[in-house]
């Protein structure tokens, strides 16, 4: 039986480590159930429990083949404490602490700081759209982040290449994967030498990707609902209001609604589930209440994977009749076995493209 | 715990604990040291005699062991010296309205009832008394008789007698809370570079003293037959007389765990351990989730969210013996017990009801019920209203026929109710308050309109999540059926609506079938429609709960027995 690429020791070992102190503090207040969770975290970052959070996960950072890592402070509006922030940054025996933040708040105190604390410190600093500005390092030595950080031109593309990285992890983690083999008839069957799983539609596949195993427990979800939740906003870019452009986000399917029932705690944005969508739309057995929700309005399509893109193209279909504008279609993985066809590539965003690493084959029983 | 009046040298230890006790420790203009110990010696006198007997104790004894609480909490918060120099002042003053007898005459300038106030008026007034006598002795109108003084009358002694008069009396009841929320003067703010949080001051002193209803605080406990008392109120007592301590821990900075130790007659009979442990359950650790929960939301509602507690409340595993005193009578403590209603019919603290009026579910005939499953009434109060409100605008009348093949003439999707982020987390709070005590570890969300629910709840009891659905036509993926959780876990069932519970039942099967059953299943669903028996024949569900009954909805178990059927009316099927 022919495995995917990459095992879970390969995953232990990252390519940039980056620390999300956003991401923990939603948790916190999803936890708690604070009204408005994401304004309320994005305010101010530099409390002592802040702090002794940031250290706790800077204790907990795996093995990278960067000397430096990351931390992102670009979503919060004000930063505090950085004679703290900067101890406690230090903390890492290896590494180099990176601080990426937009504008130059954090810049002007980190000034202030005498020199023996600012010596092993840089900072990224990036323009109120994202775009990369210049990393900024304590000492006269060159940075060690700018070489790699400077490749990337925007917040954006950075922040990309780190979810890929991070959801292709979490696919290797306990029983995600369902690999073919022999034992269960029912499910898998064998073809030319390899193994396959059966699939409702009649199809073959060389792996099933089952994301309620990614999704159960609240901390997974949370850290699946940030890294949809940073392209909804725009990576919290200044200029513009992202989060202001869309009414709701739908999903087609129940494990999509699982995984995305956090980001309508986190944003208070409505979640809409369009399902039993099956070859013919059964547009009249859908709510009509919910319907009217949509209706005319911009919204935003979730799916947790893409293979071939029909089920995107069915609920594209349901939304045109029921008269929503699909402003983008965020995918978690994408198998790119096939593409969807009512949309255009550019409004796809597909955080993780694991076919390599999986091995993905998609084929039929012929 | 001490139960005797606390000596001078046992609050000279507390005063060691809290590092105030050096004399030249000075807070805020005001010499920490010499305000607490005349806040001692004051009430130290207020409570040398006490007058309500049949209450449970209040003196200064009961404040010592609230201090011990607030200091065990220190691990989570990080007390302040201010902070705990006003905690200690606000703990041994927050129950003197209960010794308005004693201290109101000696008052000049104070009004009382020449027989003075009756035992009612003063446990109902305790914080009102209480809050209007440091109030105007803070302002000068009165002149105490009985010496000493609570502070020297200098600003710099008045400002934290006038502040922790405020967080005392909030320790009762929602008026003093109100205050602190409405005035801005309350908010956490910095005192010469440390923290000053006086709302959560406030709401750490309720939550202290809600954990002090022990053994302790019992005084007479042969008398509790002799009072005229009903047996509600002596179910109150009996929850605290079999309560030995309460003991906090803090886990990681995070969690505060607060076990309950609680206590059985020697050679006690396993129904009578059965029933005390039960009452402690329904009492104490509902009511210290309960006030938890309303601490938490004080909190929130004042922005200041990120001082929420995180709490787990449980009962120690085994109860201790304890020998039982003369005088008290293990076979009416029985009776008692055995007749308990099961639910506390008035919130004591305010007085109001937590029973609705009307009667919300139709008695069940013994047959279909078993002594397994406890029919938890709906809450009342506006989430209530407004979910009957949404059903009735949503609701669509017609003649159904539902996939797990009963009919119904009445269909609503609760789809667009899901998606309204405020009530989901209401409904979230409320359901993990009711659950919580209960150690699940799993949530299950029944259907797609459950899923958003179950995900919110799980967030709250920190638990795994998963959803299934009752798929009755073949092409279901197998995954999306399959669970996240096995037979070690405690499972609480999220359901959008139920009637009969046979699809529960079915999927319960389905998992029996594949993977085992739970060790406990709790089923909590948003409404209950019709009036039908449950059909779990094999009694797999502990307890059914929901928020609104609808009962006038129609259902049938099948075409047979529809009248609506015989009657020709049009049948649109749920879609599968």
């Amino acid at each position: 039986m022919r495995r995917p690429n990459a095992s879970k020791n390969q995953a232990k070992t990252t390519g940039m480590n980056i620390l999300d102190p956003l991401r923990w503090k939603i948790h916190e207040q999803l936890v708690t159930g604070q009204p408005n969770p994401l304004n309320l975290a994005r305010l101010r970052w530099g409390t002592q429990r802040d702090i002794a959070m940031l250290q706790s996960e800077i204790s907990r950072l795996p093995p990278s083949q960067n000397n430096f890592f990351c931390i992102d402070l670009t979503p919060f509006e004000r930063i505090g404490n950085p004679a703290a922030l900067v101890r406690v940054a230090r903390l890492h025996p290896r590494c180099r602490p990176v601080i990426l933040t937009i504008g130059d708040s954090v810049l002007q105190q980190f000034k202030q700081l005498p020199d023996s604390e600012k010596e092993t410190v840089e900072f990224a600093r990036y323009h109120a759209n994202g775009a990369f500005d210049r990393v900024i390092a304590g000492t006269k030595l060159n940075p060690v982040s700018a070489g790699i950080l400077e490749r990337y031109k925007s917040l954006s593309d950075l922040r990309s290449v780190v979810a890929e990285q991070r959801l292709t992890e979490l696919l290797f983690g306990d029983n995600c994967l369902d690999l073919p083999g022999p034992g269960k008839p029912d499910r898998y069957t064998k073809v030319c030498g390899q193994w396959y799983r059966k699939m409702p539609n009649g199809m073959l596949v060389s792996c099933y990707l089952n994301l309620k195993e990614i999704g159960k427990s609240p901390e997974e979800l949370t850290a699946l609902a940030y890294e949809i939740i940073l392209p909804a906003s725009g990576y919290f870019r200044r200029d513009r209001d992202e989060l202001a452009q869309f009414a709701a986000f739908v999903v087609p399917n129940n494990t999509a609604l699982l995984l995305t029932s956090p980001v309508q705690a986190i944003l208070e944005k409505p979640v809409i589930c369009i399902d039993k969508l099956g070859p013919i739309p059964s547009i009249t057995q859908q709510d009509k209440r919910t319907l009217e929700l949509i209706c005319g309005r911009d919204v935003i399509l979730v799916e947790e994977v893409i293979a071939t893109g029909n089920e995107v193209d069915r609920t594209m279909l349901f939304l045109s009749n029921a008269k929503a504008r699909v402003q983008r279609v965020i995918a978690l993985y994408n198998l790119e076995v096939g593409r969807p066809l009512l949309i255009e590539q550019e409004q796809i965003i597909s955080l993780s493209k694991p076919r390599r690493e999986l091995r993905y084959v998609y084929r039929s029983d012929f | 715990m001490s139960t005797a009046p606390i000596s001078k040298k046992e609050f000279n230890e507390i005063l060691d604990r809290a590092e105030l006790s050096n004399s030249s420790v000075l807070l805020d203009d005001c010499y920490a040291a010499t305000f607490l110990n005349s806040v001692w010696e004051a009430t130290h006198a207020i409570w040398e005699n006490v007058d309500q007997k049949n209450y449970t104790r209040h003196g200064l004894d009961h404040s010592y062991r609230i201090i011990g609480y607030f200091f065990a909490l220190d691990g989570l918060y990080d007390w302040t010296p201010y902070e705990r120099m006003l905690f200690i002042a606000a703990a041994l003053l927050h129950d003197i309205g209960m010794q308005v007898n004693i201290w109101g005459p000696s008052v000049k300038g104070w009004k009382s009832p020449e027989k003075g106030f009756s035992t009612d008026s003063v446990r109902r007034n305790h914080c009102r008394n209480g809050f209007k006598l440091i109030s105007q002795f803070v302002r000068g109108k009165v002149e105490l008789k009985f010496p000493p003084p609570f502070c020297e009358r200098r600003t710099g002694y008045l400002t934290p007698l006038h502040r922790a008069a405020h967080i005392a009396f909030a320790h009762s009841g929602e008026e003093y809370l109100g205050y602190l929320a409405k005035d801005d003067q309350w908010r956490a703010c910095k005192l010469q570079a440390e923290n000053y949080r006086p709302r959560l001051l406030a709401g750490a002193l309720r939550i202290c003293d809600e954990l002090d209803l022990c053994c302790s605080r019992i005084a007479y406990p042969e008398q509790i037959w002799g009072w005229n008392f009903s047996d509600e109120s002596r179910r109150h007592w009996l929850a605290c007389y079999f309560v030995e301590a309460c003991e906090v821990k803090i886990h990681e900075k995070k969690l505060a765990s607060m076990e309950l130790r609680w206590r059985t007659p020697i050679a006690s009979k396993s129904a009578l351990v059965k029933n005390i442990s039960t009452l402690i359950s329904k009492l104490r650790v509902f009511k210290l989730n309960q006030e938890i929960q309303r601490v938490n939301s004080f909190l929130k509602q004042c922005n200041e969210a990120e001082y929420c507690l995180m709490s787990d409340v449980k009962m120690s595993k085994q109860p201790v013996d304890f020998a039982i005193s003369g005088g008290v009578s293990l076979s009416k403590i029985g009776e008692v017990l055995r007749t308990a209603s099961g639910r506390p019919s008035s919130d004591t603290r305010t007085g109001k009801s937590l029973v609705p009026a009307e009667a919300a579910v139709p008695p069940q005939s013994p047959s279909s019920v078993s002594e397994n499953i406890q029919l938890i009434r709906p809450f009342s109060g506006p989430l209530k209203s407004t979910l009957r409100k949404w059903f009735d605008e949503n609701k669509v009348p017609h003649h159904y026929a539902l996939r797990n093949g009963e009919h119904t003439d009445t269909y609503v999707h609760c789809r667009s109710l899901v998606s309204n982020q405020e009530l989901l987390r209401n409904l979230a709070d409320t359901i993990s308050m009711q659950h919580r005590h209960r150690g699940i570890t799993a949530v299950l969300g029944v259907g797609t309109s459950a899923i958003p629910l179950a995900v919110n709840v799980a967030y709250r009891l920190n638990c795994c999540v998963s959803f299934t659905f009752l798929a009755t036509s073949p092409g279901y993926h197998e995954t999306e059926l399959e669970v996240a959780f096995g037979r070690k876990h405690k499972l609480l069932m999220i359901d959008d609506i139920i009637s009969s519970g046979r699809a529960a039942s079915r999927i319960l099967d389905r998992l029996r079938d594949r993977d085992g059953l739970p060790q406990e299943i709790y089923h909590h669903s948003i409404f209950r429609l019709g009036r039908q028996r449950y059909t779990d024949p094999e009694r797999r569900i502990r307890s059914y709960s929901w928020f609104v009954h609808i009962p006038e909805v129609y259902y049938a178990p099948g075409e047979r027995e529809c009248s609506l059927c015989r009657a020709g009316t049009e049948l649109i099927k749920e879609s599968v």
